[in-house]
């Protein structure tokens, strides 16, 4: 027989790691800095408070409204949230915690700062839920929360989150709408946060406005920062750690939260990334235990099959690439007086410029010609101040750069932004996921085992990186990671990829077989367009080059003419070469 | 003045610099060449102590492999750095003042300062204006004004003529030639525009992916052929 | 007319207090981009040193120095050994650690002086002065002075001293600011020590002019001060100093004016939700 108070504090670890999960999905899946997820539990809490004692409604229906108006209330704060970043949104997110407290506090309806009391136990079929049927309830909740967290990780959602969380600008150049995700994760991490809500306030049985304000907030970011965030693990073992610490620390009362505050500050200092996070020491040395099991495991039994793609997917997966549809030679891009300022800067001057299918077309001129701006203002990552741009006939200039990746063009950073902490399969998955995350329904589909992920590894192979794809691309040198950044391209299925300085910093070696990849794509199809700063690539894989000189187009044309092209020599190569 | 033996630098995996050893005579501009990527910037940063090199440096006569950045300035190192880094925020004369801060001979400042304002005068007019307006011309000269001002013994260039009309490159690179010559300050200067910086140069280096390929007299260099190529950025 | 007079006084008090720890944080998230939330800790561990050392002395102006200074090498300490091992790390981490030290310090003061108000009476402070038909307190007369010559002080040191200058160049670019020969983490060891006495210096101000010294004086404000450098623009310490004093009038005269149904501490912090709303980038930040 378990113990009333021991009962009691378990359904407190319950609800905690609820509300936790919740803002898990916030701040460890999207990266975005919430202090004030109290609001959304606050709001399932109060919504419940209301429906039960003053509108007399029955808990099992009061439970979906109240995930409703969570779920609601994660949606409005989440678009002004929108606006700001990181720390901005750290203190707004502050602002909308203490307003909501306040809010709570002097509008009439809500109990004023006593708050709602005599909040009904719950019942099935008439018979009031015992204590441990409550704590049952909580763990049925908290499995629930647990299973759809999993879920969500596992669904282009989660890759969608897990980008936007290492770069989002890479993110929008993808094809994921980066705001649209960031609202959903609110959404979502909301209703979670409100489920804790409606859970504490039918324990507790009474709510205040205090309840869910500034300080709780804290306590649940500390909890998954404790525990490891962005890890389910993190988040249930801090919840549950600091619920049961003020318990095992009572005989020290006095002390507790100086030496809460002090284990914080501690903890910041020897290891940021939480107990249970994933670089964390404990976490390693349970995983350094799990593989030396598994290698004992595996001498065993016979070893895992490899990975390997039947060829009848290959073949399926080569038709859906653009090449079988294309008439050579087509006009596929083009530039009309195309013209960027930046303060009194014309770092892109009045450039016509035409791309046709299944070409490769290389950008050249000196540091500061504006190469990458033009590259910027193709994929839309700034906007043009005036001029178009055609991909088909059809303007793309003032699109945002998602909806301008999902017409097609991939490009690469000449600074490269993979997903530093996602493995190299991932990455180029997170590439392939744009088309799965234009509606909401689609994005909750699967990404792993599912038939995207042969035509991840097809590109792996094309790439040469099908060796490393379990590999976290953080870890692997600067020639991989600029293969990378084309891999993540090529998962858009592009018709034209932009390749910002893809060779510079690269060996001899290196460099020779990203020339016969480049190469490659042309065969199946895409067009490339490439700033290239060594000459000698330049003229040997360019169909044509355009040379750019203080934002102005000087000259285009065969890589013999612009060798030969008196304009060119005086600006870029220097007389010198002319001899 | 300045000596370098067997200079390494690493970003994580990425190998920047791998073994750089070279040594610059007192008053000599020298010019590395290379392509992007090939660690000039690193190089410079390294010789600074911005980026976390093994090996050793000499300068001055002293190994300087185990100073701070501020010392290794206080020493008289100047960098003109990438981009110029101008403080935005701050008028002409605030840049140029924060380049004089560990100086204590204020009458001699002064004096440099007119000598400034002979070779660059269009800072002169534009003193008591923010520095995020001047253009990229303007914004290089005070870049180097702003090293010269606290009288460097070694004067680091990184890759000044970005970004440059090149007419202004011209009159950067003689402005530095000048300056040089006249009062004795040793350059080195990492530039992709090798025609330009070789004509100034007394002794050049070419770098690529981290490590000094040929190292010989700015003259003889001209007409290597492959430098030639280096400074289109071959391989 | 009266009425007016007090609640401006008022104003030019509460405002000045707002600066006085906004300035600091702006200042260090400038620098170091770190939101020092405990810079509230210092401030009310100025408020407590002040009394400790008035009630042990029995004169003020000792115990309003020994506070500025004890706090503001607490200050030094905190950057020496908590934040400067945590600069290569996620920002998060330096905001939790500094969430921990505010927790910290509160319950520290809780349990040397006790949970209760203590009350900080200034004997020599009694009474007020006559100026015509105006009559102002001596306790008034005192802050408001107190308040000039402090941010004259701050006006100068950072306008006019080497360590200012160095200070506001490395809020601009960190590096290069090394690259002037300049000890960078000296100076942000001092900028530490300045903003760490001025805080302190703000809740001595505190305790006087309300009487009373207690263990979270500095929670509210903690938050207030995070949304003044953001209504005020990132950084800009003009800004920042803006937004204390319109907080401050808004706080006044919305409180007897009108009967909005917020609290003291709601308004600064609707006041940051609706300016986020229309200028993300704050009063005077860069877009």
């Amino acid at each position: 027989m378990i113990s009333s108070y021991t009962l009691t504090v378990l359904t407190l670890m319950g609800i905690w790691s609820v509300a936790a999960l919740g803002l898990n999905v916030i701040t460890g899946y999207a990266g975005q800095f919430n202090l004030g997820i109290g609001v959304y539990m606050g709001t399932g809490a109060y919504a419940t408070a209301i429906l039960t004692t003053q509108a007399g409604v029955n808990f099992w229906l009061a439970l979906p409204c109240a995930l409703l108006i969570s779920a609601a209330m994660g949606f409005l704060t989440g678009l002004p949230a929108l606006r700001v970043r990181e720390d901005a949104l750290a203190v707004f997110t502050i602002g909308l915690v203490f307003v909501f407290e306040s809010l709570l506090i002097y509008l009439p309806y809500f109990g004023g700062p006593v708050g709602i009391g005599r909040i009904p136990y719950v019942g099935i079929n008439g018979s009031q839920l015992s204590k441990e049927g409550y704590l049952a309830l909580v763990l049925v909740a908290l499995g629930a929360v647990v299973a759809a967290t999993i879920y969500l990780r596992r669904a282009w959602m989660g890759l969608a989150w897990a980008s936007i969380r290492e770069n989002e600008l890479a993110t929008n150049t993808i094809g994921i709408h980066s705001a649209r995700f960031k609202l959903y994760a609110f959404t979502i991490g909301a209703t979670f946060a409100g489920l804790a809500g409606v859970l504490y306030a039918h324990f507790i049985h009474y709510v205040t406005p205090y309840d869910f304000g500034f300080l709780p907030s804290i306590y649940i970011l500390v909890m998954i920062v404790f525990g490891g965030l962005g890890t389910i693990r993190g988040a249930i073992f801090g919840a549950c750690f600091l619920t049961l610490m003020p318990e095992l620390f009572r005989f020290i009362q006095d002390y507790r939260n100086l030496i809460y505050g002090a284990m914080l500050v501690g903890l910041m200092l020897f290891e940021p990334n939480g107990v249970l996070g994933d670089e964390s020491y404990v976490w390693r040395l349970i995983l350094s235990a799990q593989q030396r099991l598994n290698e004992w495991l595996n001498r065993v039994s016979k070893s895992r099959r490899a990975y390997s793609i039947s060829a009848a997917a290959t073949n399926e997966i080569r038709h859906k690439t653009p090449n079988s549809i294309k008439p050579a030679s087509r006009k596929i891009l083009e530039t009309r007086n195309l013209t960027r300022r930046f303060g009194g800067l014309v770092a892109v001057n009045d450039v016509n410029l035409e791309v046709f299918s299944q070409e490769i077309l290389g950008i050249i001129g000196p540091n500061g010609a504006g190469k990458t701006t033009f590259f910027n203002l193709l994929s839309g990552t700034i906007p043009c101040t005036s001029g178009e741009i055609r991909l088909n006939s059809e303007p793309i200039h003032r699109l945002s750069p998602h909806l301008i990746a999902q017409r097609g063009i991939g490009r690469t950073f000449q600074i490269v932004r993979p997903f530093s902490q996602l493995s190299v399969l991932d990455n180029v998955l997170a590439g392939i996921s744009a088309r799965y995350c234009k509606g909401f329904a689609d994005s909750l589909r699967q990404y792993r085992n599912s038939s995207d992920q042969d035509e991840a590894h097809l590109i792996l192979e094309q790439t040469g990186l099908l060796a490393h794809k379990n590999e976290v691309s953080r870890n692997l040198p600067l020639g991989l990671l600029r293969r990378l950044e084309i891999a993540r391209a090529l998962g858009l299925r592009p018709n034209l990829i932009l390749l910002d300085e893809s060779f510079s910093g690269l060996s001899h070696r290196e460099s020779q077989s990203l020339i016969d990849l480049v190469r490659m794509l042309r065969e199946n199809g895409a067009t490339i367009m490439l700033i290239e700063h060594n000459m000698q690539v330049t003229m040997k894989i360019c169909d044509r080059i355009a040379v750019l000189n203080y934002g102005n187009k000087i000259a285009e044309g065969m890589p013999e003419d612009i060798r030969n092209h008196p304009t060119v020599i005086a600006a870029y190569l220097g007389s010198a070469h002319h001899a | 003045m300045l000596e370098l033996i067997n200079l390494c630098v690493s970003y994580g995996r990425v190998k920047a610099l791998r073994g750089v050893s070279l040594k610059i005579a007192n008053g000599c501009i020298f010019v590395v060449l290379g392509a992007n990527g090939a660690g000039k910037s690193t190089l410079l940063r390294a010789i600074l102590g911005l980026s976390k090199a093994t090996g050793v440096i000499r300068f001055d006569g002293s190994d300087i492999t185990g100073l701070a950045t501020f010392e290794r300035v206080r020493r008289g190192i100047a960098l003109v750095p990438e981009g110029r880094r101008l403080f935005p925020d701050f008028t002409v004369e605030e840049n140029l003042k924060i380049g004089a801060l560990n100086r204590r001979d204020h009458a001699a400042i002064e004096d440099d300062l007119e000598e400034i304002y002979v070779s660059f005068p269009r800072l002169k007019e534009r003193l008591r204006q923010r520095a995020q307006t001047l253009s990229g011309g303007e914004g290089q000269m005070l870049a180097i004004a702003r090293a010269l001002i606290s009288r460097p013994k070694l004067l680091l260039l990184d890759e000044p003529s970005v970004g440059l009309m090149p007419i202004a490159v011209s009159d950067i690179f003689a402005g530095i030639s000048k300056i040089s010559i006249r009062k004795g300050l040793t350059v080195l200067l990492v530039e992709q525009n090798a025609k330009k910086a070789l004509d100034i140069a007394k002794e050049a280096a070419v770098l690529e992916l981290g490590s000094l390929v040929i190292e010989a007299d700015a003259e003889a260099l001209k007409s290597d052929a492959r430098v030639q190529e280096a400074y289109l950025g071959g391989h | 007319m009266m009425l007016l007079i007090q609640q401006l006084i008022n104003v030019v008090e509460l405002g000045s207090i707002y600066a006085m720890i906004a300035v600091g944080l702006a200042l260090t998230y400038g620098v170091l981009r770190i939101l020092h939330v405990a810079q509230a800790g210092i401030y009310a561990g100025g408020g407590y040193a002040g009394l400790f050392l008035y009630e042990t002395t029995g004169s003020f102006a000792l115990a309003l120095i020994g506070s500025v200074i004890i706090c503001g090498m607490c200050g030094m300490l905190i950057e020496r050994f908590i934040y400067r091992p945590m600069l290569p790390r996620p920002r998060i981490v330096a905001l939790i650690a500094s969430i921990g030290l505010l927790i910290c310090f509160s319950d520290l003061f809780r349990i040397i002086g006790g949970p209760n108000q203590l009350s900080f009476d200034i004997k020599s402070l009694n009474g007020s002065y006559e100026i015509g038909k105006l009559l102002i307190s001596k306790t008034d007369a005192a802050i408001l002075a107190g308040t000039v010559v402090i941010f004259a002080a701050l006006w100068f040191v950072l306008q006019k001293t080497k360590l200012g200058f160095a200070v506001r160049a490395a809020a601009q670019d960190l590096e290069t600011t090394q690259l002037m020969g300049i000890d960078v983490s000296r100076s942000v060891s001092w900028m530490f020590f300045i903003s760490s006495a001025v805080a302190a210096f703000g809740g001595v101000m505190v305790g006087v002019l309300y009487n009373a010294i207690y263990p979270d004086m500095g929670d509210a404000i903690a938050y207030k001060g995070l949304a003044l450098i953001v209504i005020g623009g990132f950084g800009s310490l003009t800004g920042t100093v803006i937004a204390s004093f319109l907080l401050a009038a808004a706080e006044v005269f919305m409180t007897t004016y009108t009967s909005v149904p917020l609290s003291r501490e709601a308004i600064a912090m609707l006041f940051l939700v609706l300016l986020i709303l229309v200028r993300p980038q704050g009063l005077l930040g860069k877009a």
